[in-house]
């Protein structure tokens, strides 16, 4: 890889004060986004890897629950000029403007995340009135034509569409087309194939697949599902409770894993033909996930680690250790093994 | 579609019919005009005269059968009090009541809209939580208190507005503060709580996501959204509105259809009553049926499937 | 027909216990005085609320210079005021009370049996409906009082006719819900009975949004009483109702106001308090309200 990476995280921690007290959501995570590479961020669900995704996009601030989140780090993001800025210092209305723009992001639920009273060419064609300035006519037509790319029949009567007239896959198409609409520098996509049936998750995941090697844009892509992770991801970086434990290349994490938990996560991937994601990994992982609001002393696994050592597991939180090949994990029984 | 709309039409046809005709019974069960009009009294063959020449002579079923005919040309009757035609009487109260529906519902949009927003948007802020107290007591205060507290402050103590009458656009504002409140402070509880709900959806995620301004985000895609339930509400409170508007013309003696109406019923005036029963009942199916294809209007999802 | 509840029936198991807010006890406590001074009127009240005493008429309150024995002044026919608020407040609550409840009960038995028998029942009942809302309420009341009188009786049957079509909108929506569910058809196939269905599987359903629709209810029909009362053909005189003292009491607005503000005053606190716990206990509860 030798052009500099897109986006660098450095030290992104997220704190979220809740009437029960404040959650470490996301503690001290860094990686790398190269350019025209797939970062697969891989973790059960509340183990921040969606907080990751809203902290990128810059959606914490505002509104919801993010209303309480405190967020802190770096986020050096190259932008198109090649300058590297760090996302977390500019100002709501220059987020704003890359939104959308610069970073796309396509989200898990297909049937709810579009605007049911707007038609879906609108819900396009609004996009690119705000960020490329085209005229009302121009963004309809170019609605259209984005609608044709993600593999939409009949794409000038479909703009026309409202969103409950379509499948969950041909919205999910829609939802990609609004994020890839102004042909962002980096897609970060939540989940996208979750709610689908396996049919169209595998027509969605290769229309993505398509798309980036069309436009050579990075891709984040957020997911509990190891399966998907070894049909699409270049680097897989894994999550645990807010914590990163593991990254490295996908042909070196599925070769040899080092993390305990990537190895139970392995052990739990689906089949295509099974394609029933949670259960599996439940079935494999003792134990559940923590309480975001007492994680655990230590390292935060230890309590469902079958290595875990009293004494070393439950003290201090075990540091990144390096590895050749941009490899890195965080384990102190396999460290030291 | 046609279906639906002529089976409504149906059912709202037999709603004002069974309407009318219970108003019809229960006027006759409750007393006779005359009883009312002579308080002294009077003969038998008075009464006998009197009945005889508004057709109370006959059986029940025989009157109600040639009101029907009748209201089937077009004529509501004349009015036993007054011996005039009866929709003579009400089209020269309908002027002020009419106005002030008009200001009312205008202040309830006008205002109730922006208090809604500002109390969902500004939830966190002093702003908010004053909008939404403002809303809370509108809502919790009867129209007859705050007629009377209106009152009391405007044009007894500061003498600023007249408490009777409705003659000038001033007779006019403290009816229309009484009338509007109740309903702005419902729309506005009902419009934050929706819009609330309507944030938190993952449609304004992903309108956020767009980078869309946030006056977008808001005034595009969640208002929109939030609006839709609120036109419901809107229809449901007329009823309420309705009796609301008898409260405000008794407080501030308002010569309107209300004091007709209700002076119909005092009196047993039959024709008077029966004519505003109709109206308003069939005041009540429009309202409902602009309230559908309003719905119809802003909601895509009905459009089809309705 | 949209139900006008619809409650997350789903519950949310052993979430954490949070503790009654502050406001919600003080709201409580203001209830249950307002509650208590109704109930034990009778020893409350330094005065009979009815004795007129034409020599002390419209004297202002004790502490602007009235007769030190009435905290609240006296009205027009030298009664004490005081004492007619504490016996006002106990027959509006007690009227709204019973209001309330029939008027549940009626909407619920109705909505029941049209949910449950359906086809022509059900139409006619919803038919019911339709028309109570297509009918001024207010000529109801007057035409009920001018046919059935002006004893309490027939108005607080009046009274509960007002918001009985909410309750069985519920109720039925509730039960169409219910019974389409595939164990109650199986169990239903089974021979169970009806009334063992309505009480095992409708009712516990609804028992949130029911007594939500109950708490919010309850303003309302006070309120219903109160205006009323005020227009003159709700409670009939010499008995004290805190809507007709506001009503009697603004002919003699400029002369004595005290008159007016302290029941309006007794009104608002009433409809306040039950309102706000109404909307505590719905948000509490996690009911959808759509009114």
């Amino acid at each position: 890889m030798t052009a500099p990476p897109l986006l660098q995280l450095r030290d992104l921690s997220v704190d979220f004060s809740t009437d029960m007290g404040i959650v470490h959501a996301v503690d001290r995570v860094s990686f790398d986004i190269g350019t025209d590479e797939i970062v697969a961020l891989v973790g059960e669900s509340g183990s921040g890897k969606s907080v990751i995704a809203q902290a990128i996009m810059g959606l914490l601030g505002v509104g919801g629950a993010g209303r309480n989140a405190r967020t802190s780090g770096q986020l050096r993001f190259r932008g198109r000029d090649g300058a590297a800025i760090d996302l977390l210092t500019l100002d709501a209305e220059e987020r704003r403007r890359l939104r959308g723009r610069d970073i796309g992001m396509v989200f898990q639920e297909p049937m709810t995340a579009l605007n049911p009273v707007l038609t879906v060419g609108e819900q396009i064609a609004e996009l690119l009135r705000v960020h490329a300035g085209l005229t009302r006519a121009q963004a309809a037509a170019e609605a259209v034509a984005r609608l044709a790319e993600v593999g939409i029949a009949a794409p000038a009567e479909r703009a026309k569409s409202y969103p409950h007239q379509m499948s969950g896959g041909m919205r999910q198409r829609v939802l990609i087309a609004i994020a890839m609409a102004c042909q962002p520098l980096l897609l970060i996509a939540d989940e996208p194939t979750t709610a689908l049936d396996v049919t169209v998750q595998a027509q969605i995941l290769e229309l993505m697949r398509t798309l980036k090697r069309r436009t050579r844009m990075s891709v984040l892509f957020i997911t509990h599902d190891f399966g998907i992770v070894a049909e699409l991801a270049d680097r897989v970086v894994v999550l645990y409770a807010g914590r990163m434990v593991e990254e490295g290349s996908a042909t070196d994490i599925f070769a040899s894993p080092r993390h305990p938990y990537t190895e139970g996560l392995l052990g739990a991937v689906p089949r295509l033909d099974l394609a029933s994601d949670t259960i599996g990994a439940v079935a494999i992982l003792p134990g559940t996930a923590p309480d975001p609001l007492a994680f655990p002393a230590g390292c935060r696994f230890h309590p469902r680690c079958t290595h875990a050592r009293p004494g070393l597991c439950d003290g201090k939180a075990p540091a990144m250790t390096a590895l050749a090949g941009a490899r890195r994990f965080a384990c102190h029984v396999r460290a030291s093994a | 579609m046609l279906r639906y709309l002529a089976g409504k039409g149906f059912r709202s046809v037999l709603t004002v019919f069974a309407v009318l005709l219970i108003t019809f019974v229960a006027a006759r069960i409750s007393g006779n005009p005359f009883q009312f009009l002579y308080d002294d009294g009077l003969t038998q063959e008075e009464q006998a005269a009197l009945d005889q020449e508004f057709g109370l002579d006959r059986p029940w079923p025989a009157q109600f059968v040639s009101y029907l005919g009748q209201i089937a040309r077009g004529n509501f009757g004349r009015s036993i009090a007054q011996r005039r035609p009866v929709v003579h009487l009400y089209a020269e109260a309908i002027g002020p009541t009419l106005r002030l529906a008009a200001l009312s519902f205008l202040a309830t949009v006008a205002i109730g809209l922006p208090l809604g927003l500002t109390a969902a948007l500004a939830r966190h802020s002093a702003l908010g939580v004053a909008a939404m107290g403002v809303a809370f007591v509108g809502y919790a205060v009867p129209h007859f208190l705050l007629a009377i507290i209106l009152i009391l402050i405007f044009s007894f103590y500061l003498n600023w507005l007249p408490s009777i009458g409705s003659e000038t656009w001033w007779h006019f504002i403290m009816p229309t503060i009484t009338l509007s409140a109740g309903l702005i402070a419902a729309i506005a509880r009902y419009l934050r709580g929706e819009m609330l709900g309507v944030l938190s959806q993952d449609f304004v995620r992903t309108a956020r996501a767009k980078g869309l301004p946030e006056s977008m985000v808001i005034g595009k895609h969640a208002v929109r959204n939030a609006l839709i339930p609120v036109i419901t509400v809107l229809g449901l409170k007329f009823n309420g509105l309705v009796s609301g508007s008898l409260i405000v013309e008794t407080v501030f003696s308002f010569q309107g259809v209300g004091q007709i109406f209700i002076g119909s019923v005092q009196l047993r005036d039959y024709p008077v009553l029966q004519f505003g029963v109709i109206a308003f009942a069939l005041t009540v199916v429009v309202v409902n049926f602009l309230v559908d294809a309003l719905y119809a209007v802003v909601d895509p999802r009905v459009r089809r499937s309705g | 027909m949209a139900s006008l509840f619809e409650a997350s029936a789903a519950a949310t198991p052993a979430r954490r216990r949070r503790p009654l807010p502050a406001y919600v006890i003080i709201l409580m406590v203001i209830g249950a005085v307002l509650v208590l001074n109704a109930l034990l009127a009778p020893w409350l009240a330094p005065f009979d609320p009815d004795t007129t005493r034409l020599l002390r008429r419209l004297r202002p309150p004790s502490w602007l210079g009235g007769p030190s024995e009435s905290w609240f002044g006296t009205d027009q026919l030298g009664r004490d005021l005081l004492s007619r608020c504490i016996y006002g407040l106990r027959t509006s609550l007690g009227i709204a009370l019973v209001g309330t409840l029939i008027g549940c009960a009626v909407g619920t038995t109705i909505g029941l049996i049209s949910g449950y028998l359906g086809r022509a029942v059900d139409t006619v009942l919803m038919m019911l409906v339709d028309i109570q809302i297509a009918l001024p309420y207010l000529l109801l009341v007057l035409v009920g009082i001018a046919v059935l009188g002006t004893d309490l009786s027939v108005l607080i049957l009046l009274i509960s006719l007002h918001s009985w079509e909410n309750y069985a909108r519920l109720v039925r929506g509730q039960v169409l819900a219910v019974r389409a569910l595939p164990y109650i058809e199986a169990s239903e196939a089974l021979g169970a009975s009806t009334i063992r269905i309505l009480f095992r599987h409708v009712l516990p359903n609804i028992a949130s949004p029911l007594l939500v629709m109950l708490t919010l209810n309850f303003p309302a029909i006070l309120l219903l009483e109160s205006s009323l009362s005020f227009l003159g053909i709700g409670v009939q005189p010499p008995t004290a109702s805190l809507g007709r003292m506001v009503g009697e009491g603004r002919h003699q607005m400029l002369a004595a106001w005290w008159l007016v503000v302290a029941p309006a005053a007794l009104i608002l606190m009433v409809t306040l308090t039950a309102q706000l716990l109404g909307d505590w206990l719905r948000d509490r509860l996690d009911v959808k309200t759509e009114k």
